[in-house]
């Protein structure tokens, strides 16, 4: 059976959030927007999201921050960083902190749906239910 | 300003911090060129019917003089010609006085005078011009050089609208391939991308407002919508420096007359200097942009909590070539204080409290 994950996109940008939401849910996910680090941390969606899509630029905290801080409250989600200013430095220390992908805008439909596929794998142990 | 001036090679940065007070515009007040013809009128009685032994015609050096301030270059030199002309008519009304020799002498005299009144006059007139000239090519490298520092957030805001049209077509398509086609899902998506073209063309509108070099177009301006322009520009630098905004708008600002791109020039320029303040210093991160209507004038501040300025420097901030930033210029506030004072206003910065720095300038509503 094929359980496709759910996923949550924080992005404080809110037509890119909903455009983004749109597009999983075009590829049948079933995707929810956060406008920020603090409303994704405060909702009860942690525990049943099993990828991560987010902005690295936030005012509040940076997508790679939240990331680090999922991991640190042992509730670690697979991630994809999304960003508007890609730097090989960023992009280094995001995927050497144990990121699945990192993205620069605009970000093509299959490039995002090939590191959606990779954080499936890398949720489940068994890798093999997408 | 007559025609383009050409910047001659000899005019340095230095003498345009000094030049930028002189007059740039001409005068539309209707008192000045009557009180011209008045004197003119005066001189040529007193110098026909009077036995004065001066030089009479050498007073028209007056009215030259004056109308410098209202004619262009042909109209000042048609008001000598006028004055050497009433001269010589004068003379011909009193053949006797004229004919002596103290009369030859006062009528060559007063015709020397008014012709080298009338090419100084001009001269200055043409070295008025080169500098008003040099000074909007400043004011236009000065807006290169703060678009070049906005550059990466500009990318930034254009990239999102990109970003959200990319995704909302791959879902447009999406949507249409399925079977059925959800069309509700698709049109939604459609609405989305035109709303994100604007967007990121509003943006596109913005920057090229910003690099097109024209003179100075004073117009009837809002302060206030200048303001929000500066801010849209610079809200990607704003956000990546993660520096909260509060604006407090003044509603009873009345129109006033200016340069729109220039003013916003001055604003883009000392709210990215609160962003370095800010990023040089380690407390908190706020900006406050804050109108005030003051009499008859309006009163724009930028208020940071940044590194703050050292106390005695106040005065030579605003000096070409002076800076506290390590790999500044020292260009952008000279060339906001050149911008204000053309626009009959002034601009000084003061300490904030509990830290950071002030930065305000202050616009007259009526103008002269």
């Amino acid at each position: 059976m094929t359980i496709k994950p759910s996923i949550a996109v924080v992005e404080d940008d809110e037509s890119l959030r909903e455009a983004t939401v749109g597009l999983l849910r075009a590829h049948g996910f079933i995707a929810k927007g956060f406008a920020s680090p603090n409303e994704f941390l405060g909702s009860n969606r942690i525990r049943i999201t099993s990828c991560l899509i987010a902005d690295m630029r936030m005012p509040e905290m940076s997508g790679l921050a939240l990331y680090g801080q999922l991991v640190a409250q042992g509730t670690p989600i697979p991630t994809i960083i999304i960003t508007a200013y890609p730097e090989d430095a960023v992009r280094s220390r995001a995927l050497a902190a144990g990121v699945t992908a990192y993205l620069a805008k605009p970000f093509s439909e299959q490039e995002l749906l090939d590191s959606i596929d990779v954080a499936a794998r890398r949720g489940s142990p068994s890798g093999l239910k997408h | 300003m007559q025609g383009p001036a050409a910047v001659p090679a000899g005019l340095s940065f230095f003498s345009y911090n000094a030049a930028v007070k002189l007059p740039i515009l001409k005068t539309t007040n209707p008192l000045l060129p009557a009180g011209a013809a008045l004197l003119a009128a005066v001189i040529f009685i007193a110098d026909t019917f009077t036995d004065l032994e001066v030089a009479m015609p050498a007073f028209y050096t007056a009215v030259v003089l004056l109308s410098v301030r209202f004619c262009n270059r042909r109209g000042v030199i048609y008001v000598a010609a006028g004055c050497i002309v009433l001269t010589i008519v004068s003379d011909f009304l009193t053949p006797d006085a004229a004919a002596s020799e103290s009369g030859i002498i006062n009528t060559v005299i007063g015709i020397a005078a008014i012709v080298t009144t009338a090419l100084l006059a001009l001269k200055i007139e043409s070295a008025t011009a080169a500098v008003y000239e040099a000074r909007s090519q400043l004011t236009h490298m000065g807006r290169v050089a703060s678009l070049g520092e906005l550059t990466a957030s500009i990318a930034h805001e254009v990239n999102q609208p990109l970003a959200a049209t990319v995704a909302n077509g791959n879902a447009c398509l999406r949507w249409l391939a399925a079977e059925p086609p959800n069309l509700e899902e698709a049109r939604h998506a459609i609405e989305s991308i035109v709303k994100d073209g604007n967007r990121a063309s509003a943006i596109i509108a913005r920057v090229r407002a910003l690099t097109q070099q024209q003179s100075a177009q004073m117009t009837a301006i809002d302060v206030n919508e200048i303001i929000r322009e500066a801010l849209a520009l610079s809200d990607g630098e704003l956000k990546v420096h993660r520096i909260a905004v509060e604006t407090r708008l003044a509603r009873d600002v009345p129109r006033l007359k200016g340069d729109a791109i220039q003013l916003q020039q001055v604003m883009l320029n000392l709210i990215l200097n609160a962003v370095e303040a800010i990023n040089m210093g380690a407390g908190p991160r706020q900006l406050a942009v804050v109108s005030q209507r003051e009499g008859d004038a309006v009163t724009v501040s930028v208020e940071d909590s940044g590194v703050g300025l050292k106390k005695d420097r106040f005065d030579r901030l605003f000096d070409a070539f002076y800076t506290e930033k390590p790999g500044g210029m020292g260009m952008g506030l000279a060339i906001s204080r050149s911008i204000v004072e053309a626009h009959d206003g002034k601009i000084w910065a003061q300490a904030n409290s509990p830290r950071g720095a002030i930065f305000r300038f202050r616009l007259p509503i009526e103008r002269s």
